[in-house]
């Protein structure tokens, strides 16, 4: 599934292991799901979603 | 969520995760020791590399490795994905495979010993340990370090594959 993680995070200039830490994840789970590798669970996606203030389907889009 | 407030998220679950794939990564290096050696003749290993290498082997496959496939709570969201993508494969391969040995070893054992049934002989070749004074301790010891190092083997590839 593609998203606009790595974008989000570029924008607040945090690293991935920042951004792990702010998701309670490690470095590699972010790499992961920016890299599409790994879909996040729902608890993880919404904890994303809430982290960028944002809704989910502004995050990841399985039609990009 | 306010990031402010989490500048680093929680520290000790981080470190956990971390050391989750460390450990998996140290069970790899001991699944491939682990094997290797037995293929060494007995002489040629001095006593401290089995006190060395051997014994750290042993307890990282034997132990640490299921208290890894067990420990729900050191693993991420990323990690519990690879774990249920690992199960999946390891479940197809142990239903498979063993299978695949019966199948195969019909045709393969009327070509070259026609003589006796095939599906003992399969039966026999699979079940290594049948003549051993113990066979079902050990048919069971050497199946459960199969499936630990299976585990480690199939969570490492998908991390590696992942990772390019």
């Amino acid at each position: 599934m593609k998203n606009r993680l790595k974008v989000l995070r570029a924008e607040r200039n945090w690293s991935q292991a920042e951004l792990a830490g702010h998701l309670d994840v490690s470095r590699q789970a972010v790499n992961a799901i920016e890299t599409g590798k790994h879909d996040p669970s729902l608890p993880l996606a919404f904890r994303i979603a809430r982290l960028f203030d944002m809704p989910i389907e502004d995050i990841f889009d399985d039609e990009l | 969520m306010n990031p402010a407030e989490h500048p680093r998220g929680n520290a000790r679950k981080s470190s956990r995760y971390r050391i989750y794939f460390w450990l998996m990564d140290a069970c790899f290096v001991a699944g491939v020791i682990l094997p290797g050696g037995t293929f060494v003749p007995e002489e040629w290993v001095a006593e401290w590399a089995f006190w060395l290498l051997g014994v750290p082997a042993l307890i990282l496959v034997g132990g640490v490795t299921p208290f890894l496939i067990t420990a729900r709570f050191m693993r991420d969201d990323y990690a519990e994905g690879i774990w249920q993508r690992s199960v999946a494969i390891l479940t197809l391969v142990m239903v498979i495979v063993p299978a695949v040995f019966l199948i195969v070893g019909w045709p393969i054992y009327l070509l070259v010993e026609p003589s006796r049934s095939p599906i003992y002989k399969t039966y026999y070749e699979f079940y290594v340990f049948i003549d051993t004074p113990n066979p079902v301790r050990d048919t069971l010891m050497m199946a459960w370090l199969v499936f630990n190092l299976s585990f480690v083997a199939i969570f490492q590839f998908l991390r590696w594959r992942d990772s390019r």
